[in-house]
């Protein structure tokens, strides 16, 4: 017997619908490993078959010994069925899902976690046991050092086309480990050209996009322990990372001759944009289900979810919301008044819009984000008549899928920008750094002129046999298709005119420099188009001062080998430092998506680089060691937001008196480059496999 | 049974497991190296297993080209209603129908097996055992078990899976499937899924179209009657779902006739199309059907020429003829015309004129599965509708064969009306009607709810072997007898045709029928030939003996067990798979008793019969499937004597009453509890 090591607790994600008797870990090659639980603990359709499932699975495989502990009742955790679909929009789920993490959070020791794991995971929703599971994890003290598992490829059923599982059992079943192709997921599945909306699924679609969307809810749960929710900035953040998503989407909306998404904002009226994702829950063996178009949302009454809501309420929630930020003020439950401050203002409204916990008076502006999924979820179905489930706007990992995702968060961030409306203009002294001018921005691609960035398809592979469950084992290798561009570096002139050396926050921004009508945009428009691509502090020495950055340096994303990072390949050694990181950094933007897709006759856009004074950016806080390369959007592992600024500046408020165009708007501390994104139409094959 | 009929019968289980591999009880073809499709070459020293015990010799033969059959992907749903796949099917059928022998048979299958759509596969090879002479002995295993995830809740696999791979055979206990899964009782509609989703009755509507194909060569198409048969097998599955909505406190169907009015209701059929890798997709309510535009099927139509096609075809109810393709024109005459205009509507070759008539039926079907993506840009299959396995699930099939029911019915209207000669059997007069279950008061029918277990381990591909069950429930009724009194006056013995029907008392709002009305409510339930000396004669007549249905066990038959060893007794044993599943013979009723109306006819033999042997040959479904290569075993029209319009002053059941027919009151009552299942087969 072995002797029980906190890793042990990773194999609990794998195979996640094979009962916790069935080896584990044995992809390897070798007989795996097996968990010896007590015979109590075997759910009651297994235990007459006790000692003949012992002898049947594992006889080779090394044990691991589970301990007897008193296992503390699990209640309501039990009313979301084994085979349902998991939703964390819904209240019913978040509470139960909140409890369960509560389990998690108390149990002594790793011992005895591994030990309650072992209970729960035959007996628990298998995408609540993960979520569950995974939020403990994350943010326990003593499991700090394990990495999570890429979701995907637990669940694999929640991002690629469902017509790869029959495939994969054939494959598994008849072809032996060894000569086994990848199985091809054809790049457009869910729609034809026919539909203009089609032309943004490699964006809604990609792999990495919905795993950041799940990943950043992990971090950001809005349930659970205050300890857990109350991260430095969570509301100011969700407002900011899907400020970034939308302005994202509506690039490459231009970038595809479509004009900016649509905000949702009357909910009386037909959705025109229809979405059929064609994929199934395996956990649920159903179907995710389609919207179809024209259809309007309806009151919803679902008794099996506990929810009751109608159009009507959202509505007032909305205005509810609207009329605080014109206030300047919320009520909280007491009656009392809080201040919506210029600074921290926005992270209140964050957490009331999210909503999460910590919203300031959850009975009086409600549930607004949360609930707008709820009701497009059940469009199909909002009084559970038809015994159907959510569709993919129920979920955070498929949500993003959905074109009506990008209409409604454009209606949730239409909300965030009138409060920031409200807050007073940036001066040019809260702009400008003094003695620092940037005379020069270049951008360097390999093998093309300079200022251009090259994008085309990319293939990659990535081994989902862990997802698989109940068939022949070994790796099942999916290729599938993204976005991709080439490696770049900025090349950025600064001169410090100051007599001493200077630190500064070099802030790189992009955005289309013409809007869809082909007119050049006045700021006010503009400002929501950048898209944030780096940040990071510079040391200016007087003088000339040539910055050179690349573009996998970028704060804003993760490297593609940490989006679909798996359990045991590709990772540092236990226990050390490294491996902590590595865990918290499955949060941050794919790489492959940093840049837009841009155009075959190359789409003309805007490189804005600006050096704020560090002095009004610094937190002051020891990072040495901690994952900080995606901070931008994920903020960092148990410290402060790593930027005092606001979250977006300096294009987060309207711009001063007298500013109309981005030029009007510079300082000298500020510059713009005109680029160009040209697209390539050739698929490249994978380098390499991520097993 | 010789080893090339076993290997045929291998070509039923596991319908994606690739050929070369071990099939059922231990045996693996012998294939030439040149069948076997490129992506598997590389996989050739993997041939078969270990424990293979019985190798079947797979002829080398010159393998006809299969052109646009491969056309349809492997991973693609199949549809009949589709012409282009229609047509696909019909040249697969030739195929097979020309090999000189059996070995010829099985050697071009088993090269087609990997390289054609499953589904098209399983299709067109049963068509042709149907119909090929050295095939008449060949049992064809009900689809059910070849394509469990046509009929079954999507769930029912995932836990199939899991129970074939963690719990030993032997072990394993029945899966169960719950009686309501695709809608709650929020939905009106639910109240029927009893019976739309019933196994049994989605298996006969597959089984009569594979005896009665649409498209195929002619003498396989052009049965005896088809066209007519089409008429009222379909007028009797409307009466009977009308019979089960009045049971159920709802109005009878609507009529679908109204093409720019939404659909108001919704169907989530919650299954896999585990070929196709994707689930059926749901029909939302309000939907309105719209013009299609799919090249992938080659189709492009406009809702408009639905209405076209329908106008035309009431133009020539109206003047009683249809002009045929070359411009001539065809009277539709007192008992052919039904045949005809059959074979117009649904349409199928026979069509007289299917470019003027176009394709009414079949093309309804194919709209109405497609509302969802007409014009293919979300690259969606069809819905349930677009199956014949299972459109019978949604409650939209109803409403759209209620509407080409009234097309038919529009036609017998115009018809003379039966005169009291032509209804009346003289010195004939049924005196009594008595029906008796068991441990029940006389003339009650007891219907209730029964669980039953079915094998789904053919079906499941890429799993181990072994049995593995789900248990369904469905509608039950006590078995039960009919004991008829009949007086004969004539001079001698008289032969007779006992006729008997059911139909409920009143109407939705409680008030008694109508006779035009009430006639279309009429359900067959019996139909057989009776000998009459003079005198009084009492007939006794179980209810397991129907014309209409199947038992339970030929429905749901086990290719391994239950089974007549060869021969003449096999063949009947085929064809006889379609019937009406004897355990929806009954309506379900209702817990206090649903008030009906039980009518016995006694005909005069000398005008009902046929002139043929059917010694032998299953007859025993004959009303709603007729008998395999026989004329249909009745002369009348079917439906006869509901079918027309009556006689002048007649207004009521009463009214149309000749000596030799009667009416007694019955009443149905539902027991609402579930009976285990008794047996496993």
């Amino acid at each position: 017997m072995s002797k029980h090591n906190s890793q042990d607790l990773l194999l609990l994600f794998e195979h996640p619908q094979e009962p916790v008797f069935v080896p584990k870990g044995d992809n390897a090659g070798d007989n795996g490993f097996v968990f010896a639980v007590p015979d109590t603990y075997l759910p009651d359709q297994y235990r007459p078959l006790g000692a003949l499932l012992t002898t049947r699975f594992g006889e080779d495989s090394e044990k691991i010994p589970v301990k007897k502990i008193s296992i503390p009742p699990l209640g309501e955790i039990l009313n979301i069925k084994r085979d349902e679909n998991f939703s964390l929009f819904l209240e019913k789920h978040r509470h139960i899902a909140g409890k369960l993490i509560e389990i998690f959070m108390k149990m002594r020791n790793t011992e005895d976690l591994l030990s309650m794991a072992c209970y729960c995971r035959d007996r628990v929703n298998p995408y609540l046991f993960n979520y569950a599971f995974s939020v403990a994890l994350l943010n326990r003290k003593d499991t700090k050092n394990l990495s999570v598992p890429s979701f995907a490829r637990l669940f694999p059923d929640k991002y690629v086309d469902s017509k790869v599982f029959t495939r994969a059992r054939e494959e598994a079943k008849i072809v032996p480990e060894g000569s086994r192709t990848p199985l091809v997921i054809p790049k457009d599945f869910t729609a034809s050209e026919r539909e203009e909306e089609q032309r943004l699924s490699y964006f809604r679609e990609d792999l990495g996009a919905n795993l950041h969307h799940w990943h950043w809810h992990l971090v950001y749960p809005l349930n659970g322990e205050r300890a857990i929710v109350a991260k430095n900035r969570r509301g100011e953040l969700f407002y900011y990372m899907h400020q970034q998503i939308i302005a994202r989407y509506n690039f490459e909306r231009l970038c595809n001759k479509l004009k900016r998404v649509e905000r949702l904002t009357n909910f009386n009226e037909p959705i025109k944009e229809a979405y059929f994702p064609k994929l199934d829950s395996v956990v649920a063996s159903r179907a995710y289900p389609a919207r179809v178009a024209n259809q309007k949302m309806q009151n919803v009454d679902r008794a099996v979810d506990q929810v009751r809501l109608d159009v009507d309420e959202l509505k007032r929630w909305g205005d509810r919301v609207l009329d605080a930020i014109q206030k300047g003020t919320v009520i909280n439950e007491k009656g009392q008044t809080i201040e919506l401050g210029e600074n921290d203002g926005i992270d209140t409204l964050g957490n009331i819009i999210e909503s999460s916990v910590l919203s300031p008076n959850r009975n009086y502006y409600g549930d607004l984000h949360n609930m707008g999924h709820v009701m497009l979820a059940y469009i199909h179905d909002p009084d559970h008549r038809y015994l159907e489930t959510f569709g993919v706007m129920g979920d955070v990992a498929t949500a993003m899928r959905d074109p009506v995702f990008y209409r409604w968060h454009a209606y949730i961030d239409d909300i965030f920008q009138q409060h920031k409306a409200t807050l007073p203009r940036y001066t040019i002294d809260q702009l400008n750094y003094s003695g620092i001018t940037v005379r020069d921005i270049e951008v360097q691609s390999q093998g093309t002129s300079s200022n251009v960035f090259n994008t085309f398809w990319q293939q990659s592979d990535v081994d989902l046999s862990r997802g698989m469950d109940f068939q022949e084992k070994g790796s099942v290798f999916i290729r599938f298709t993204h976005l991709q561009h080439q490696p770049f570096t900025y090349k950025i002139t600064v001169n410090n005119a100051n007599p001493a050396t200077k630190l500064g926050t070099c802030r790189i921004f992009l955005a289309p420099k013409f809007d869809e009508s082909g007119s050049t945009w006045t700021f006010r428009h503009q400002r929501l188009m950048f898209i944030e691509l780096d940040k990071f502090t510079v040391t200016l020495k007087q003088g000339a001062n040539t910055i050179t950055r690349a573009s996998t340096q970028s704060t804003v994303t993760i490297p593609f080998e940490r989006t679909f990072r798996d359990l045991d390949t590709r990772r540092p050694g236990a226990n050390t430092a490294e491996l902590d990181q590595f865990n918290f950094c499955g949060c941050g933007w794919p790489q492959h998506l940093l840049i837009p897709k841009g155009t075959v006759e190359g789409m003309a856009g805007e490189l804005f680089v600006m050096i704020s004074n560090y002095e009004d950016d610094k937190v002051d806080q020891n990072i040495d060691g901690v994952c900080s390369d995606a901070g931008s959007f994920c903020g960092i592992k148990d410290k402060l937001y790593p930027d005092r600024r606001s979250m977006g500046y300096p294009f987060d408020r309207l711009p001063r008196e007298g500013v109309n165009n981005l030029q009007q708007f510079l300082t000298p501390n500020m510059r713009i480059r005109d680029v160009s994104i040209t697209f390539k139409n050739r698929t490249i094959k994978p380098k390499e496999a991520f097993v | 049974m010789s080893t090339t009929k076993k290997g045929l019968s291998l070509l039923f289980d596991r319908p994606r497991e690739p050929i070369y591999k071990s099939r059922a009880n231990k045996t693996v073809f012998s294939i030439p190296p040149e069948y076997i499709v490129n992506h598997f070459q590389p996989l050739l020293p993997h041939f078969g297993d270990d424990y293979n015990e019985e190798f079947i010799p797979i002829r080398r033969i010159t393998i006809p080209p299969l052109g646009e059959i491969l056309e349809l992907q492997r991973d693609e749903n199949f549809s009949l209603f589709i012409p282009k796949h229609r047509r696909i099917a019909g040249k697969f059928i030739d195929i097979f129908l020309a090999m000189a022998n059996l070995d010829e048979l099985l050697a071009v299958a088993v090269y087609a097996w990997d390289r054609v759509n499953p589904y098209l596969f399983n299709y067109a090879l049963s068509v042709a055992i149907l119909h090929r002479p050295d095939t008449q002995d060949f049992d064809l295993p009900p689809f059910i078990e070849t394509f469990p995830d046509k009929y079954l809740d999507a769930k029912v696999f995932a836990k199939v899976r899991e129970e074939m791979t963690v719990v030993p055979d032997g072990s394993r206990i029945p899966i169960k499937m719950p009686k309501d899964y695709t809608a709650s009782d929020l939905e009106v509609e639910h109240r029927l899924a009893y019976f739309r989703e019933d196994l049994g009755i989605n298996l006969h509507h597959w089984h009569w179209h594979l005896v009665y194909p649409i498209e195929a060569a002619r003498e396989v198409v052009a049965k005896n009657r088809r066209g007519e048969l089409f008429y009222y097998m379909h007028q009797q599955i409307i009466a009977r779902y009308n019979y089960e909505r009045l049971c159920n406190k709802l109005e009878r169907v609507t009529r679908l006739n109204d093409w720019t009015k939404e659909i108001e209701e919704g169907y989530f059929p919650k299954l896999d199309s585990l070929v196709a890798g994707r689930s059926w997709p749901g029909r939302f309510a309000n939907q309105k059907i719209r013009d299609l535009n799919r090249e992938v099927d080659q189709i492009k139509q406009d809702v408009e020429d639905l209405k076209r096609w329908s106008d035309r075809i009431y133009a020539a109810i109206h003047q009683g003829s249809v002009t045929d393709a070359s411009g001539g024109t065809i009277s539709l005459t007192e008992n052919e015309g039904i045949d005809i205009l059959g074979n117009m509507v649904e349409s199928s070759i026979l069509s007289p004129n299917r470019t003027f008539y176009g394709d009414l039926h079949n093309m309804g079907h194919v709209f109405i599965s497609y509302i969802h993506d007409p014009d293919h840009r979300h690259l969606e299959s069809f819905g349930v509708m677009g199956d014949l396995a299972t459109a019978m699930r949604d409650p939209v099939f109803y409403r759209w064969h209620s509407y080409i029911d009234d097309i038919f019915q529009e036609y017998k209207a115009t018809l003379p009306r039966y005169s009291e000669n032509q209804l009346n059997y003289s010195g004939i007069t049924v005196s009594n009607i008595e029906v008796q279950s068991e441990g029940s008061p006389n003339n009650t029918f007891n219907t209730f709810w029964q669980q039953s277990d079915v094998d789904l381990s053919r079906g499941m591909d890429f799993q181990p072997r072994g049995s593995v069950f789900v248990r369904f429930t469905h509608l039950q009724h006590q078995p039960f007898t009919y004991k008829i009194t009949v007086n004969n006056q004539a001079n001698g013995s008289r032969q007779g045709t006992c006729r008997i029907f059911l139909a409920p008392k009143n109407d939705e709002k409680g008030n008694p029928w109508l006779f035009r009305d009430q006639k279309t409510m009429f359900i067959e339930l019996d139909k057989f030939t009776v000998n009459l000396k003079q005198g009084q004669n009492t007939i006794n007549r179980a209810s397991n003996q129907s014309s209409v249905t199947i038992p339970f066990e030929r429905t749901f038959r086990n290719l391994d067990l239950n089974r007549p060893q060869g021969g003449e007794a096999l063949a009947q044993f085929n064809f006889c798979g379609c019937g009406w599943p004897a355990h929806m013979l009954i309506p379900k009723g209702t817990p206090e008793g649903f008030a009906s109306q039980l009518f016995v006819m006694i005909s005069n033999y000398e005008d009902d019969k046929i002139d043929q042997k059917t010694d032998g040959v299953c007859n025993d479904a004959g009303s709603y499937c007729g008998i395999k290569d026989k004329l249909y075993p009745d002369r009348r029209s079917m439906g006869y004597p509901f079918d027309r319009m009556p006689r002048t002053g007649v207004d009521t059941l009463e009214q149309f009453l000749t000596p030799n027919m009667r009416v007694q009151d019955v009443t149905i009552k539902f027991s609402d509890r579930t009976v285990r299942p008794k047996q496993r087969n």
